[in-house]
């Protein structure tokens, strides 16, 4: 799996979902009721735009995200600050 | 030149293999296909560069007509790639707080807080729970915001 998408992957597999990577090195989501969903390549070309791509996707299929917590948020700023 | 994002979205729920096999024969690099059973349809996105964005949603709708053939589109969003990405951000869950956050963004006790649910003006909670009633953070903070104190006890009513 690309880590680029780790954390959703994980946060995906915590609500009920099912991530599988095909023989292809693809990320395949399964929504809780076994529904492919979209998939993820190993080595996309455009790595930022698919990730926002299977984001939306994932949102259009009812997976919750919610806001960051604070921690994150902090991070964020930090992170904003420094550079 | 402008990057369009244009979300096609199709009646019909394709099989894994038709959907993947659909995303294969698109340019892999600018298209994104994505089912979405709860509505028992499914959308393709396109990311092109256009100088408008009714040029930009012609090119893909074309696209995928080409590709995909026979199909019943049901809708079509054009947004600019900035405002697509940032609304990929979006969190689709409000914050939720509970009575002790709500008092402490109120500055006032948890015992309050359950005082203040039979105020008119005071936000509804979304969910009460178990462990107590939860609310939107931001409802909470609207409220802090025209919330008129009136410091000390309230005066007693004479009989």
């Amino acid at each position: 799996m690309n880590s680029d998408i780790k954390d959703w992957a994980d946060w995906a597999e915590s609500q009920g979902w099912r991530v599988e990577d095909d023989a292809k090195g693809y990320t395949r989501f399964h929504d809780p009721a076994g529904n492919y969903i979209a998939q993820y390549p190993a080595t996309p070309s455009r790595p930022n735009r698919r990730k926002q791509d299977l984001k939306t996707a994932l949102k259009k299929a009812g997976l919750a995200i919610p806001p960051p917590s604070k921690k994150e948020q902090k991070a964020a700023r930090r992170k904003e600050k420094d550079r | 030149m402008t990057e369009w994002a244009v979300t096609v979205t199709i009646a019909g729920t394709p099989s894994e293999s038709s959907l993947v096999a659909l995303e294969g024969r698109l340019p892999s690099e600018d298209y994104f296909v994505a089912a979405i059973p709860t509505r028992n349809q499914f959308a393709v996105t396109g990311t092109v560069e256009s100088p408008e964005w009714r040029k930009a949603s012609d090119l893909v709708v074309e696209m995928v007509e080409s590709v995909a053939g026979s199909i019943e589109i049901v809708g079509v969003e054009v947004l600019d790639r900035d405002e697509y990405d940032r609304r990929a951000d979006e969190p689709t869950l409000p914050e939720f707080v509970s009575a002790p956050e709500v008092a402490g963004i109120l500055g006032v006790t948890r015992q309050r807080v359950h005082q203040l649910l039979s105020k008119p003006g005071f936000p509804e909670p979304l969910f009460r729970l178990g462990s107590g009633p939860v609310w939107s953070a931001e409802a909470i903070r609207a409220f802090d915001a025209r919330w008129d104190r009136k410091p000390g006890r309230p005066a007693r009513l004479s009989a």
